[in-house]
């Protein structure tokens, strides 16, 4: 498959192209969770600000899996967990301490935006954690129901059904659950009216980018293939 | 080695730990951005949230450059110029899409937390240029003045100079400047009172934290190179 011989001690090109976008991937993380709270209205659905770095999240760890292998991409989650529970903390901390009464922000709207932040994170881990478990799952299941025929239709159905329950988990978590147990005056939990809405324009639009996901992945791993000198064959 | 190989090839311990730094390193950065518009107290100190989260910063850059080089160094550098704009840009893309009826965050508290954004970060870059200016002008001057003696006068006091029009500028842009100019709405400037306050008690914490920062790089770095064995 591979026909190019490149020494690792010269690969300062490769590994600074790496460095940007492992960059690029915790700023997109860190950004969707701080701006997930915001929803807009997308095709007569409300859909969360986040959708607008979320994206570029997925775009990298599969580019690097596809260019670096699947070890540096398992790095860059690895690392985008650690950094979101750091930064979970230091939030917390920030909206703990006390508020001087020159401040250009006032505590009620602090604590309305990151009072929400530490049910956002929670609510994706615990999502992403649940949708992966379930994925195998429903895989494994399908496996022994179709008699190993029918590749297409397992990876379609488990994946669709695990992105529903990741979406339920996360909407649940980060704006009912969070806001009713964090003991924050100024947070509230949306009404099970919002909620299913805000459910169907994520789930819709996690379909939409899984189909604009693949060509998007195609041509930027040629692209980067091709500037740091990888040959396939 | 082949890159096939080096695709199939679990990261080196030290690998996995530089990204990790660098990830930090950017989280904190962002996250500084975002909340340094609160205003804290702390005993008879009036200071920005992001005061507690930005040393942290340079402890960081300072590990990483201890550890992985000055080149490694100078790219996050340059990681973390980008992601803060590319921050700006998202934040204020967000800010002005009409908000849905129903958000869990409303308009009023989105809008002012990130329309001061905007403001922080060009405040932090004009600041950084122009207060390393003043240190180069002012080590020269002082040079100077002793004849080439008293090194460490100099540096502390270029440093010191420095830093205080760093506090000041980045204080004036972020809070009086960026919300006078009116780009982005619902926000109000700071008094001048509260503009002279804020800088001279970040200044203030900014020395001292100095002194804290050369334990915390020199643990840091020990812990780190035990971990990876370096």
């Amino acid at each position: 498959m591979i026909v190019t011989q490149h020494p690792i001690a010269g690969m300062a090109l490769p590994e600074r192209i790496f460095m940007v976008l492992a960059s690029i991937f915790i700023t997109s993380l860190i950004l969707t969770n701080i701006i997930a709270g915001k929803y807009f209205m997308f095709l007569g659905l409300p859909l969360s600000c986040s959708t607008l770095v979320y994206p570029f999240t997925f775009v990298v760890t599969d580019i690097v899996s596809e260019v670096y292998g699947i070890h540096r991409a398992r790095l860059l989650v690895l690392a985008g967990f650690i950094v979101s529970i750091v930064v979970t903390i230091l939030v917390w901390i920030a909206n703990q301490l006390p508020i001087a009464p020159t401040s250009p922000i006032d505590t009620t709207t602090f604590g309305q935006l990151f009072g929400l932040f530490p049910g956002v994170v929670l609510g994706s881990m615990v999502g992403y954690l649940t949708a992966q478990f379930v994925d195998v799952q429903i895989f494994e299941y399908l496996r022994i129901v179709t008699k190993n025929k029918h590749l297409w239709i397992r990876n379609n159905l488990s994946t669709l059904t695990s992105q529903l329950i990741d979406t339920i988990i996360v909407v649940t978590i980060a704006w009912v659950i969070w806001p009713m147990i964090d003991g924050n005056p100024v947070t509230r939990p949306i009404g099970w009216q919002v909620w299913s809405k805000i459910v169907a324009g994520q789930y819709l639009f996690k379909g939409l980018l899984a189909l604009l996901d693949t060509p998007l992945v195609y041509i930027s791993t040629y692209l980067i293939g091709k500037w740091i000198g990888i040959r396939r064959s | 080695m082949l890159l096939e190989q080096f695709r199939t090839q679990q990261p080196s311990l030290s690998e996995r730990v530089y990204v990790i730094l660098v990830g930090l390193f950017l989280g904190v950065l962002l996250l500084t951005n975002i909340i340094t518009s609160k205003y804290i107290t702390v005993g008879h100190l009036t200071l920005t949230a992001g005061a507690i989260t930005y040393p942290f910063t340079f402890s960081l850059l300072d590990i990483i450059s201890e550890l992985y080089g000055k080149s490694s160094a100078k790219m996050v550098i340059w990681m973390g110029l980008l992601a803060s704009l590319f921050m700006t840009f998202i934040t204020y893309l967000a800010n002005v899409i009409p908000i849905y009826d129903y958000s869990p965050v409303p308009q009023a508290a989105f809008q002012l937390v990130f329309g001061f954004t905007p403001g922080i970060v060009l405040g932090s870059m004009v600041a950084y240029l122009i207060a390393q200016f003043i240190d180069v002008y002012l080590f020269e001057l002082t040079r100077r003045i002793t004849k080439g003696k008293y090194l460490w006068l100099r540096n502390n006091i270029s440093t010191l100079v420095g830093q205080l029009f760093d506090t000041a500028i980045f204080a004036g842009i972020a809070w009086v400047i960026w919300p006078l100019i009116g780009l982005t709405q619902g926000i109000e400037p700071i008094s001048c009172h509260t503009w002279y306050q804020i800088t001279i008690n970040e200044y203030m914490f900014k020395v001292i934290f100095t002194f804290f920062n050369i334990p915390l790089v020199y643990i840091g770095v020990y812990l780190v190179k035990r971990y990876i064995k370096a």
